[in-house]
């Protein structure tokens, strides 16, 4: 049996990755568009204070909804507009108190909306928000697997205002997108990862987004640790043992 | 912003994204010398920050500048006030200050006019009622409450009010809020001990329009004090409008001298707009919103699948338009049918026999199997025929197999059904009000 080389024997000397890396902040920029230009440009014109008051964006996970949401609150504040991205799921413990005053800020982005739907005291919150922030003409993005109406929602006027502004579905990115975003997010991180390599994946992984980015992530730690490239060999040792 | 810059680019690498984006993004920085005042939205925020990251940005503002770095001051607050939105009318209050009165927003949407409103069967009762009202405010009919479903355009009426008082009396002080509003502003009023101000402030306009009155349920203190602020105005015939979702006997959570004072003047409904009525609103709505003529055959196209309110009516055309306009293609029948695929798409899904037997049944409180049985008893055959008139009306089946879908019954027994439907609508309103709300139900 011959060592496994992205999990050296305990007791000898491993180089490990510098630090703990966080991934890089979403931008617009490095969003992959795929068939998701309409989405895209919606956000990106919200963001610099134009276009649309109101959109909700729905689809599956790892469709792109939470980078697209903080890519806009970065490009906004980089526009010098005030923003939030607020992500629901991680406040919900904490009440809608998050929610005060923020009809403010000039762009808010409520990301996980599922996660409050059925929450009366939420939801009665966030109506109120709204109607505060279309008083005010602020911008709005809220972002759900669903369309409003199949939220589960127990507020009518919630519903009915959230299905007011524009809904855009964000679609799953297909093969080729899939293999060009491996090789772009491979790139950034620096890890000389080759086409065949990218198919490798595509066919082995699960192929949602976060998995493969995931998985990417522990890649490159294993192949910088073990001084290896990422090879097809390298990637199959890689999931022989995460297995 | 220097320091803060250089602050937040520390902070963007040593943070996850989301946290950064959630926590640290929406503070808003102002720098001097020898202070750096971090603004948070609001204190939740101001909490977290100062228990989470307030020591990490300490720490990095003492490793760049040495011994002496800036004190950094949290506070709840905003960045500069912006200006009032360009489509607010605002009371003559307002320029009043200085000579003693209160000052006076009065929120009026100017865009929500009698001309933009779109007159059909289902509101041109409540539509009459509110043109009296906006001619002579405060003595044809006081309170004038419209109460219906959500978007269906009891705001846009209560504005249309609004803007035609003021036309007529460009001096008059009107005051458009949502009960929400009335509520933030009473209990901030009583914090800062203003109380006597808001008093003085609700008490003297020549019309209060409240919306959505529903929301004080279980806020005595802000009912009390909406108490006292009507009977002011009601005694010296001042115009109060209020809507609600419901009529103001059902509206629950309210104190019963409040509910019985809402009934004193006129009670209009507005009811789901009719397919002629929505399609005659796509229209209006792209022209006044969009600047585009909208063709007839798209109208009736979006019109015929959306039914649900006004709103969603609206979110329909946008998203056709929107399309639209990012593709550069003409807006035909077959291009809003692929815009709106996946509404249609759920909207088809949702609307069969079986769901309309199992929403029908639930709404009334009977098993879904009663409707198939044989039983004729009132409490299941009401049920049924109505059950029978939403599948006719939803669904694309022929009478035929809604009938066989009814535990095989014969076609003329569907067609009875729906007749007999129609009939009980006209005869009794609480038959018409079932019915809207399973029809709502089903397609929103």
């Amino acid at each position: 049996m011959t060592a496994d080389p992205a999990y050296p024997k305990p007791g000898l000397p491993v180089q490990l990755p510098l630090g703990i890396q966080f991934r890089a902040a979403p931008t617009l920029e490095r969003f992959l568009p795929g068939p998701n230009r309409q989405p895209l440009a919606t956000l990106s014109a919200m963001a610099e204070n134009r276009g649309e008051s109101f959109v909700h964006l729905y689809g599956e996970p790892g469709s792109g909804k939470s980078h697209l949401l903080q890519g806009a609150a970065a490009l906004a504040v980089e526009q010098g507009l005030s923003a939030a991205y607020l992500p629901l799921a991680e406040l919900r413990p904490h009440g809608p108190a998050m929610l005060d005053q923020m009809e403010q800020r000039q762009l808010l982005l409520l990301d996980e909306l599922d996660a409050i739907a059925g929450l009366a005291d939420w939801e009665e919150a966030l109506f109120h928000l709204f109607n505060r922030l279309r008083a005010g003409q602020k911008r709005l993005v809220t972002a759900a697997r669903q369309r409003p109406n199949a939220l589960g929602l127990r507020l009518p006027d919630l519903e009915s205002r959230l299905g007011w502004g524009l809904e855009l579905h964000l679609k799953p990115l297909d093969d080729p997108d899939k293999e060009a975003l491996i090789l772009a997010e491979a790139e950034r991180l620096g890890m000389p990862l080759d086409t065949a390599a990218a198919r490798f994946l595509l066919r082995q992984l699960p192929r949602d987004l976060p998995t493969l980015i995931a998985f990417l992530d522990r890649l490159d730690r294993a192949s910088l640790s073990a001084k290896r490239r990422p090879t097809i060999p390298f990637i199959k040792q890689l999931l022989t043992a995460e297995a | 912003m220097d320091l803060w810059n250089r602050c937040l680019g520390f902070l963007e690498q040593e943070l996850a994204p989301q946290q950064f984006n959630t926590w640290i993004r929406p503070l808003h920085a102002e720098e001097s010398s020898h202070r750096l005042l971090l603004l948070a939205p609001n204190q939740f925020v101001l909490d977290w920050v100062r228990k989470n990251y307030l020591s990490l940005i300490n720490q990095y503002l003492t490793s760049i500048l040495g011994e002496n770095p800036p004190k950094v001051v949290l506070q709840v607050g905003g960045s500069r006030p912006e200006p009032a939105p360009a489509d607010d009318r605002r009371g003559p209050g307002s320029a009043a200050q200085g000579r003693g009165e209160e000052s006076v927003q009065s929120n009026i949407n100017k865009t929500f006019t009698f001309a933009t409103f779109v007159e059909g069967k289902s509101n041109q009762l409540a539509k009459a009622a509110s043109t009296q009202v906006g001619e002579n405010p405060g003595t044809v009919y006081n309170p004038l409450f419209i109460y219906g479903g959500v978007g269906l355009g009891k705001t846009h009426l209560m504005h249309a009010v609004g803007n035609h008082i003021l036309d007529r009396n460009p001096r008059a002080k009107v005051i458009y809020l949502h009960s929400e509003g009335f509520v933030a502003e009473m209990v901030k009023a009583l914090q800062h001990n203003t109380i006597d101000a808001f008093k003085r402030k609700y008490r003297s306009v020549n019309a209060l329009l409240i919306d959505d009155v529903q929301f004080f349920a279980g806020k005595e203190r802000s009912q009390e004090e909406f108490f006292h602020t009507f009977n002011a105005l009601f005694e010296s015939n001042q115009q109060i409008i209020l809507t609600s979702d419901r009529f103001p006997k059902e509206v629950s959570g309210l104190e019963e001298r409040l509910k019985s004072r809402f009934g004193w003047g006129l009670t209009v409904a507005v009811e789901p707009p009719d397919l002629e009525t929505r399609v005659a609103i796509l229209k209006s709505k792209a022209a006044v919103l969009f600047k585009i003529e909208l063709k007839n055959e798209v109208a009736f196209f979006i019109g015929k699948r959306v039914r649900s309110n006004i709103r969603e009516l609206e979110g329909a055309l946008r998203r056709v338009i929107a399309n639209a306009e990012f593709t550069g293609r003409a807006i035909t029948v077959d291009f809003a049918r692929d815009s709106l695929r996946d509404m249609i798409a759920a909207h088809d899904k949702m609307v069969s026999i079986e769901n309309i037997q199992k929403i029908v049944s639930e709404y009334y409180k009977i098993r879904s199997s009663d409707l198939l049985s044989k039983k004729r008893s009132r409490t299941i055959a009401r049920p049924r025929q109505i059950a029978m008139a939403l599948a006719k009306e939803l669904t694309t089946h022929s009478l035929p197999e809604i009938g066989e879908a009814f535990g095989g019954r014969d076609h003329t027994t569907v067609l009875y059904a729906t007749r007999k439907v129609v009939e009980l609508k006209e005869q009794d309103p609480k038959v018409e009000e079932d019915y809207n709300n399973l029809l709502r139900s089903l397609s929103s």
